[in-house]
């Protein structure tokens, strides 16, 4: 039985009998006390570990909405607009002009086996061309890269793809092709664009193999060494389809389990649609499955999805709703069945957390939650509003009355603010989004997320997108909304930890929780707040054992 | 009966129609009864869940095998007895449709069915896929509460949108609603889509058009085996090319009443591709399937009960 004492810099704990401490002592994998050296000296047998001394510890960021598909595009070249830092620590400049985009895939055709095999495309994504002022990236530029493999550009809105001539040929897509979503030029031919998924699936193989190659264990892999390279310890799946299944809880044991692997995830089971018979088979499915958990891998929560996205004028949102005019979005559940739909789950005790990204989704999620509660109460079910983006002061009292959480999505602020500001909701509701100060002063249990692979993993962006507001044009969207980086870190550690019910094992640095941290470079309390994203991450430990950033 | 040489083999491309429409508008109703009674076709039809719909176990075959590989297949495919099969659209709809097409030799068409709140209108934009030609977007609309749904604070943008988007409307539960509340309903719908809007019951020949198959179709002008009774189906063969401008004259003039067509032709300016004549209430399409392969071109068109059969004869006759 070794104990091992662990002096830093500085250390935050964000437990409140004892905020700050010079060093943590960990045995068995876990904290057994944070206090001074000298106090910590006083356990039996314990030794000194210097090599954290030069760092600031926190505990290991929890991020409460991201998806295990995150670390699958790694496969594929990134050609975005912001810089990026892949999983095993290569950091891709960003793409700003079409010309750094046709250089960046010209030096990933030259890494492959020539001659080009047609059964294996350059794939491409994260392609933002919002910023091309006035320039559309068609088949004509991709030619220049090759003209005999075919090469597809997935953009990072998902709804777009460009391919190459080479492409089009091997997929038979011609002047022949009737089908909406493939612009032609004045000749009458397809200019290499393909919009929507209709469109985007004549892309045949290269498209199929975007989404085979996510389902990879080297996927998986990428997911913990992204969470590794940013300070995150626990992670979610948000929402899988088959995680009940023997076989993906098997692929799963088998990565997420492994010693290796450097992080927690915690995988929510997302329902097909069905009947109640089949709803119920399916919680009593989803209960079972927590018997498949260990200390690394949770199964036994639910995730559903009421509205689509802001950006895409997919969610449901209250008047005034869109204001360039647009229609209102769209339902993915019926509004009248979601209280049906969520009733097998709350009455089996499950966790529910449900992406509502406009606040008319909002108000249906509320009413089927308080219809619940009323017929089976529960206390401390901790049911989530995840991305909970417009979400008014009259349901965050709500939210907060019927014992629920809100997760924000903090990030949108700088990736999209400029464009809600300017076309989705107007400047004023843009400047309301994602009001995490509106929520804490309302006393609603708060995290805040990345959505990886939406926008990048990484807590301290999230916390940055937060106590800053700052959009990628430099406006500060909604001022008054601002939180205090002791407020954003507390949301990204506890606050998540609480809505993912693992509260008791991590989201902050005290005895019995699990040794979990992230290990920064900087004390992000005393750095401007406006550098709090660029803190450097040495890495993380996890259960006791340092893993550092690639 | 003979033999149409070539034109009796089917088409390379799959007609996919799209079912849409509220909750209870009675999707699940119309896709059991096309399951149990198909008409002699074999469809395939797309389900969000098998829990929708409710296959007679005496249907089910033991046992599933993919017709590429005899491997059993997922569980998210079942046969019938009947030809026909269920696929549940769980890995997506790109997916899905990429099995169905592994079963193209052995089935006539496709039928989606579209969740409650989904807009068929979209859907239908994947039966542009190659394998497949768009074939109609048919939206259920239940009378007893269609009216409040449209106004619903949360679902009548949505309800809207669904009816808009059809090409034919068929209103459910009419042995529940009385004749005051039918014609209200069709008032009403006058005024929301321009889809034709017919009272159930409907036959299976008017859901789905014509069997794509010629050979389902008797050699002179009346189709005894697919054409319901009451209604009115007329068959005309063609023995040359027709022109461009006779096809666009035929899908602009349609008398009222039509419900179906379906023609494999031959037109000026493309003779050597076989293209495909399509009406689905209010729309008509032209699209080509491939290419011409000889045999007899033919349009077979069904119209509405009391439908005049001068004006059918007149209608195909356009065609030159």
């Amino acid at each position: 039985m070794t104990t091992t004492i662990h002096p830093a810099a500085s250390i935050h704990t964000f437990d409140p009998s004892r905020p700050t401490a010079d060093a943590v002592a960990v045995r068995n994998g876990r904290f057994l006390a944070v206090g001074s050296v000298d106090e910590l000296l006083r356990i039996d047998g314990a030794t000194i570990d210097g090599s954290l001394e030069r760092f600031t510890l926190i505990p290991g960021l929890v991020e409460a909405h991201c998806h295990a598909m995150a670390g699958g595009m790694w496969h594929h070249t990134y050609c975005g607009y912001y810089d990026r830092r892949g999983p095993d620590g290569t950091m891709w400049p960003g793409c700003t002009t079409i010309a750094e985009v046709i250089d960046r895939l010209r030096d990933a055709e030259a890494d492959l086996p020539t001659p080009a095999d047609p059964d294996d495309p350059l794939l491409a994504w994260g392609l933002d061309p919002i910023y091309f002022t006035g320039e559309r990236l068609v088949a004509e530029h991709l030619d220049r890269v090759s003209t005999t493999r075919p090469i597809f550009v997935f953009h990072a809105s998902g709804h777009l793809a460009t391919v190459n001539t080479a492409l089009m040929a091997t997929e038979g897509i011609n002047a022949d092709t009737d089908v909406d979503g493939v612009p032609k030029d004045g000749h009458g031919d397809p200019i290499g664009e393909l919009q929507e998924p209709v469109a985007m699936a004549l892309a045949g193989r290269a498209f199929r193999k975007i989404f085979a190659d996510i389902k990879t264990d080297e996927s998986l892999w990428n997911f913990g060494n992204e969470a590794r390279n940013t300070g995150t310890t626990t992670l979610t799946d948000l929402g899988n389809q088959q995680s009940t299944d023997v076989a993906e809880v098997a692929r799963y044991q088998q990565v997420f389990d492994h010693d290796d692997f450097p992080a927690r995830v915690s995988v929510f089971h997302m329902p097909a649609p069905g009947t109640p018979d089949t709803l119920a088979e399916t919680a009593a499915a989803v209960t079972a499955n927590r018997d498949n958990s260990s200390d690394k891998l949770r199964f036994g929560h639910v995730k559903l999805i009421i509205d689509g996205s802001i950006q895409g004028y997919t969610a449901r949102l209250r008047w005034p709703g869109y204001v360039n005019g647009a229609p209102n979005g769209l339902w993915l559940l019926p509004p009248e069945q979601v209280i049906d739909v969520l009733r097998p789950y709350h009455r089996a005790g499950l966790l529910i957390h449900a992406h509502c990204n406009g606040d008319e989704a909002v108000d249906v999620f509320l009413d089927a939650v308080e219809g619940l509660l009323g017929e089976t109460p529960r206390v401390d079910h901790r049911h989530t509003v995840q991305h909970c983006q417009l979400t008014t002061p009259d349901q965050y009292r709500r939210i907060a009355a019927l014992g629920m959480c809100a997760n924000v999505f903090s990030n949108h602020t700088w990736y999209w603010g400029d464009q809600h500001a300017a076309s989705t909701v107007g400047p004023d509701r843009a400047g309301r989004m994602n009001s995490a100060r509106t929520a804490l002063d309302l006393g609603v249990p708060l995290s805040m997320h990345s959505d990886a692979p939406i926008t990048p993993l990484g807590g301290l962006h999230v916390a940055w997108a937060a106590v800053n507001r700052l959009t990628a044009t430099g406006n500060v969207l909604g001022p008054n909304e601002r939180i205090s980086v002791d407020e954003a870190l507390r949301a990204i550690t506890v606050g998540a930890a609480h809505q993912l019910k693992m509260d008791d094992e991590v989201g902050s640095i005290s005895p019995h929780k699990f040794a979990d941290l992230a290990i920064l470079e900087a004390d992000p309390f005393a750095v401007d707040p406006m550098e709090l994203r660029d803190v450097p991450v040495w890495g993380t430990m996890l259960g006791g054992r340092t893993f550092q950033a690639g | 009966m003979q033999a149409h040489g070539s034109a009796n083999s089917p088409s390379p491309r799959l007609p996919l129609t799209v079912v849409g429409g509220y909750l209870g508008a009675g999707k699940t109703t119309l896709l059991n009864a096309l399951l149990s009674d198909p008409q002699g076709q074999r469809i395939a039809i797309l389900v969000n869940d098998f829990g929708e719909v409710d296959i007679d176990g005496r249907l089910l075959e033991a046992s599933s095998e993919d017709p590429h590989s005899g491997k059993p297949l997922a569980g998210d495919i079942l046969t019938l007895a009947n030809g026909c099969i269920c696929c549940s659209m769980v890995d997506g709809f790109a997916e899905t449709l990429e099995t169905v097409r592994g079963f193209a030799d052995r089935i006539d068409r496709v039928v989606v069915e579209v969740s409650g709140v989904g807009d068929p209108r979209q859907v239908a934009r994947w039966g542009q896929l190659p394998g497949f030609t768009p074939d109609g977007v048919i939206v259920l609309v239940d009378p007893l509460s269609i009216r409040a749904r449209a106004s619903d604070r949360y679902v009548g943008e949505t309800v809207v949108r669904q009816v808009a988007g059809a090409d034919l409307v068929v209103i459910s539960r009419t042995d529940l609603a009385d004749e005051d509340l039918l014609v209200e309903t069709e008032t009403w719908l006058a005024t929301t889509t321009g889809a034709m809007v017919v009272r159930s019951p409907v036959p299976a020949a008017v859901l789905l058009g014509p069997p794509l198959r010629i050979d389902h179709v008797a050699t002179d002008n009346d189709d005894a085996r697919s054409t319901p009774p009451d209604h009115v189906s007329i068959v005309r063969h063609l023995d040359a090319p027709v022109s461009r401008a006779s096809v666009e004259a035929w899908m602009a003039t349609r008398p009222l009443g039509v419900a179906r067509a379906k023609g494999l032709v031959r037109i000026d300016d493309r003779p050597d591709d076989r293209s495909v004549l399509q009406v689905c209430g209010s729309s008509a399409t032209v699209t080509v399937d491939g290419p011409w392969d000889g045999g007899d071109a033919v349009v077979v068109a069904i119209a509405l009960p009391g439908t005049p059969r001068a004006g059918l004869v007149k209608w195909l006759g356009l065609l030159r």
